[in-house]
């Protein structure tokens, strides 16, 4: 329980959540962002190279209910790669 | 986690129906989903970052050897087996076997639970039989004995201390190993009247004689391995005695064969030789060495190379070579030789070694802890069979699984009341028993091992367990409890006693380094009072001499169960998941055999059908079967190999021969290159033109260099490959269709040399080309070159049409014509950095990219230049011989960069101009007599 020790802590969910945590029950997270099992993406890189957690992920802040909202393609990546000179091997993504 | 029931299925017959249903299209393809939810850890690991490995050293305990392991844990589970760069034994090596023990972990015929027959039971229900059966047992005063695989370490103790506890005697531990060799430890207290260990130092001998001691096939051979190529690398040389060229003899710069069962007499007459010649370097007391003088008046040339069909000068010559190099060292007999008179044998050699003056020089005598008197299953059998012993637990330990090695105690084993046996999977001994406990796989529990006087090995978990499984120690500690005889046994768990009793520091590195104290030997005045007989065959008449082989694949003297294990082909063979018996073409032309050919063998005891591998790599006159197919024909009361003849009867039936990479020198390109004697660099190449512009590698140029002087044809760099990047296991049948999807096979070549046979190997995988003809055909342009020098292969844009695998010209292109099954269990074992290919992609070496691709990522995360060695290929991680290497080519400070410019290196098929990364060392090859 990190943030939301201290965050919207008056909402519903947030509160099952906390119970849950107390009694050391594991909770299934449904998984919201993917990228294909043969593509190798460190989060690492990326925060490394400067590139914002909203870029990919949102607004996250400012959002109800996470959601994926733009699509985790080739085209996107290449394209975001490109227009920061990052490299455009084949490589360096697909595993 | 739940325990499972077991798989009813065989491995074998499990991947033989699933590839069947594949193909005929009942079920679905087995397409990689993503996992749909995230890692849930409501307390998370303190040092586990999802996506990160970690690294634990630990002890491999796949054979006694025990060689020092690392254990890469990904997401909590183990998924890598490497050695231990630090640990004495194996230094950062494995043999294949160690490398495919990560199977082992997740093999579907696992055991999750208890059994008490056919009936899976509870954990609590499972202590309470233990605890009737021994207490009924104890009741009728009965003895309770222990099993055990080679327990070395504080589990031996407690298994002492427990039968104790239950008021029995310690000795009735018994140790089971049934690949010892326990005459070569006789033989050296019969020599030396000593009972240190004897510990052979084979890099530091100018010459070594192995009297058909397969070193690199058995024992501690990852050890032996690299103190072979070490010693060959410092010029040193290496003779072997025995009647087959085995790996050993393979990697020998002579092989001396003769009449089989004569070897001890050629020793005879060689022990002579050196002693006329050196007679007055040895420390004998004189009288004693008149006294062997006169024994040995027999064996003189003439009469000794007369019996043994060799020829005098060979004899002379290596006695001459034998005294001249100092030091050097013999070794054996092993296994192949060893008869009736093994002890005797190996007496002799180490005369032979005082002789030569290699005692405190090659041969050193370690101090060693007085071992605790405990029985053999000699005497277990006798007293079993006399009723005498009410309970037996086993832990490990299988003799049952020799056939009739050890039929006379599988008989007094019926007579025991109750047998309970500690497995990781069932085998011929749990069969039998009346409770299967499943415990713990090693890299799931503490152990340590003391296989060296001064050396400690620490085998600690490095996961959570797969299943239900619970430590044998612990368990053995609860039945005490509920006995009520626990006295001088510890409270608390096993595993916590032992890690309490080293330091945190011991426990990561692996090991605790103490000094052994070397001893001083001398030749006792009695030694060689008798001297070694030839060995007499016994078996059908008009059979013939049946020679056990060891081989890496079944360093416990049965076939292996692991599927990557039958799978890899024996380097010489070439045989893939079946046996073989050698036959040299005299012996099989006769008889009509081909390679290929199912051989029916008929020993006094057994019959086992094999193919046939027809070659001129064993003698005239001679079979040759693999150790776990020889039990089958082998006779009661141990397992000594040779003494034994056998009938060949053509059965008219045929296994095809999967091996498409045994080359011979008839036929086919030549790709290994050998350098002769004096010469230091191969011929120069000319350049060749080329009509591409030049191609530029900016920053790195990956690379991989092989040394075929080092490479002994182990083939752990195959296996290492096989676990790094998630490689398919097809099965018998696709393999026999030339399917086996190994990256980086091991080719075997055979050449006569003087009229002898040579074998050598070369572990061929993608050469990374610069100017890849693979690359120029792909339509979809899923192959390309990477700047960093590396043939990328784009899975998802592979469409299949095979036509790069055509235009290869080094043929090492994998085609996936299925989508392989994998059991569920297995894949928790995957690589999570390597995609699991599908049904009608290619693939290949991809030079380990996942390994570069986070090796440059650390770097730059620690803002720092990428250091040689910083990032290792799986293959050249897992060489115990460091044959490979891999590094940068564009980094004048790296190994290979110099490896590059030295005069053996040279490229497979330079004249097409491919200009391959991949490059070679040439083979040398040394006047030898």
């Amino acid at each position: 329980m990190g943030c939301h020790k201290f965050v919207a802590k008056e909402k519903v969910a947030v509160q099952l959540l906390a119970k849950r945590f107390e009694d050391g029950q594991t909770l299934r997270w449904q998984r919201v962002f993917a990228v294909p099992d043969f593509i190798y993406f460190s989060h690492r890189a990326h925060v490394g190279a400067k590139v914002e957690c909203k870029e990919c992920h949102g607004d996250v802040a400012a959002t109800p209910t996470v959601r994926q909202e733009q699509p985790f393609t080739m085209g996107r990546c290449l394209a975001c790669h490109e227009a920061r000179q990052a490299t455009r091997d084949c490589l360096a993504c697909h595993k | 986690m739940t325990a499972r029931p077991p798989l009813k299925v065989s491995r074998r017959g499990f991947l033989g129906t699933a590839v069947a249903t594949v193909g005929t299209g009942l079920v679905a393809g087995c397409k990689e989903r993503l996992p749909r939810y995230l890692v849930p850890q409501v307390v998370p690991p303190d040092d586990a970052i999802t996506g990160l490995a970690r690294h634990y050293r630990t002890i491999c305990r796949e054979c006694p050897a025990s060689c020092g392991a690392t254990a890469r844990v990904c997401e909590g589970r183990a998924v890598q087996l490497e050695g231990n760069p630090d640990y004495p034994i194996g230094r950062g090596a494995l043999c294949p076997r160690g490398v495919a023990a990560i199977e082992g972990l997740y093999a579907p015929e696992r055991l999750g639970s208890p059994h008490a027959g056919d009936r899976e039971i509870e954990w609590v229900e499972a202590e309470k039989l233990l605890a009737a059966g021994l207490q009924r047992a104890l009741d009728e005063k009965k003895l309770v004995f222990v099993v055990t695989r080679p327990e070395t370490g504080q589990l031996g103790q407690l298994f002492a201390s427990w039968l104790e506890a239950l008021g029995q005697d310690a000795s009735q531990v018994v140790t089971f190993d049934a690949m010892e060799r326990p005459w070569l430890r006789q033989g050296t207290e019969r020599a030396f009247q000593t009972a240190a260990v004897a510990v052979p130092d084979l890099a530091a001998a100018r010459l070594i004689l192995s009297v058909g001691d397969d070193f690199v096939e058995e024992g501690s051979l990852v050890e032996n391995a690299r103190a072979l190529a070490d010693q060959r690398a410092a010029g040193g040389r290496l003779v072997y005695l025995g009647p087959r060229l085995s790996l050993t003899a393979a990697a020998a710069d002579r092989w001396i064969s003769v009449e089989p069962g004569t070897e001890s007499i050629f020793l005879l007459g060689l022990l002579r030789q050196v002693l006329d010649r050196a007679g007055g370097r040895t420390s004998l007391e004189p009288a004693a060495l008149e006294s062997l003088h006169r024994r040995l008046e027999a064996y003189d040339v003439g009469a000794v190379a007369a019996r043994t069909g060799s020829d005098a000068g060979t004899l002379q010559e290596l006695a001459a070579q034998l005294t001249a190099a100092r030091p050097s060292l013999c070794v054996g007999p092993g296994r192949a030789i060893a008869g009736a008179d093994a002890t005797l044998v190996a007496e002799t050699v180490q005369v032979l070694n005082a002789a030569l003056g290699n005692v405190g020089q090659t041969l050193r005598f370690l101090a060693a802890p007085r071992a605790r008197p405990s029985m053999d299953l000699a005497e277990l059998t006798r007293r079993a069979t006399a009723g005498e012993v009410g309970a037996i637990v086993f832990h490990h330990a299988d003799p049952l699984g020799y056939g009739p090695v050890y039929a006379r105690f599988a008989a007094a084993l019926a007579r025991i009341p109750f047998a309970a046996s500690f497995v990781n999977a069932l085998d011929a001994t749990a069969r039998r028993a009346h409770l299967v406990l499943a415990d713990h796989h090693f890299l799931e529990s503490w152990g340590d091992v003391r296989t060296r006087p001064g050396l400690v090995g620490i085998q600690q978990p490095v996961m959570e367990p797969v299943l239900g499984t619970r430590a044998a120690a612990d368990e053995l500690l609860a039945v005490a409890r509920l006995l009520g005889k626990t006295t001088g046994l510890p409270r608390e768990s096993f595993g916590e006693a032992l890690r309490q009793t080293f330091q945190p520091k011991e426990i990561e590195q692996g090991f605790r380094l103490g000094n052994a104290a070397e001893v001083r030997a001398e030749l006792a005045p009695g030694m060689l009072s008798k001297l070694p007989a030839a060995t007499t065959f016994r078996g059908p008449a008009g059979g013939v001499p049946l020679i056990v082989a060891p081989t890496f694949k079944q360093l416990d003297g049965q076939v292996p169960r692991s599927a990557l294990l039958q799978e890899l082909p024996d380097p010489i063979s070439g045989f893939a998941w079946t046996g073989w018996v050698e036959l040299n073409p005299a012996t099989a032309a006769p008889l009509g055999l081909k390679t290929g050919d199912v051989v029916a063998l008929e020993g006094p005891r057994g019959r086992r059908e094999l193919p046939a591998f027809v070659t001129e790599s064993i003698r005239a006159g001679a079979a040759a079967v693999p150790v776990g197919d020889a039990t089958a024909l082998l006779e009661d009361g141990g397992f000594i190999g040779a003494g034994l003849r056998v009938t060949l009867r053509p059965t008219g039936t045929r296994i095809e021969h999967p091996r498409t990479h045994v080359r011979g020198s008839a036929g086919g390109t030549r790709l290994v290159r050998t350098l002769e004697g004096g010469d230091s660099a191969l011929p120069p190449v000319p350049g060749l033109p080329s009509m591409y512009p030049p191609i530029e590698h900016p920053v790195h140029r990956w690379a991989l260099a092989i040394d075929l002087d080092r490479c002994n044809g182990c083939s752990a760099c195959t296996a290492a490959c096989y676990v790094e990047n998630n490689l398919p296991i097809v099965g018998a049948d696709q393999v026999r269709l030339g399917r086996s999807m190994s990256w980086l096979p091991v080719m075997a070549e055979l050449e006569h040399r003087a009229g002898r046979p040579e074998i050598s190997f070369l572990p061929l995988g993608c050469q990374h080309c610069s100017a890849a003809p693979c690359e120029s055909v792909c339509p979809t342009f899923a192959t390309y070159h990477t700047a960093e020098g590396i043939n990328a292969q784009v899975y998802a844009r592979c469409i299949g049409t095979r036509y790069c695998e055509n235009n290869c010209p080094y043929g090492v292109r994998r085609f996936n014509f299925y989508d392989w099954p994998r059991a569920p269990s297995e894949r928790l074992g995957l690589n999570p950095d390597v995609t699991v290919r599908e049904r009608g992609v290619t693939e290949k070496c991809t030079l380990c990219v996942q390994r570069i691709r986070s090796g440059e990522e650390q770097a730059k995360f620690e803002k720092r230049r990428l250091h040689d060695g910083d990032i290792i290929s799986a293959c050249a991680a897992a060489c115990p011989t460091q044959a490979i290497v891999f590094g940068d080519l564009n980094d004048p400070s790296s190994i290979i960069h110099r490896l590059a410019s030295d005069g053996r290196a040279y490229k497979l098929l330079q004249e097409l101009n491919t200009q391959p990364g991949v490059f070679y060392l040439a083979r040398r090859r040394r006047s030898s007599t």
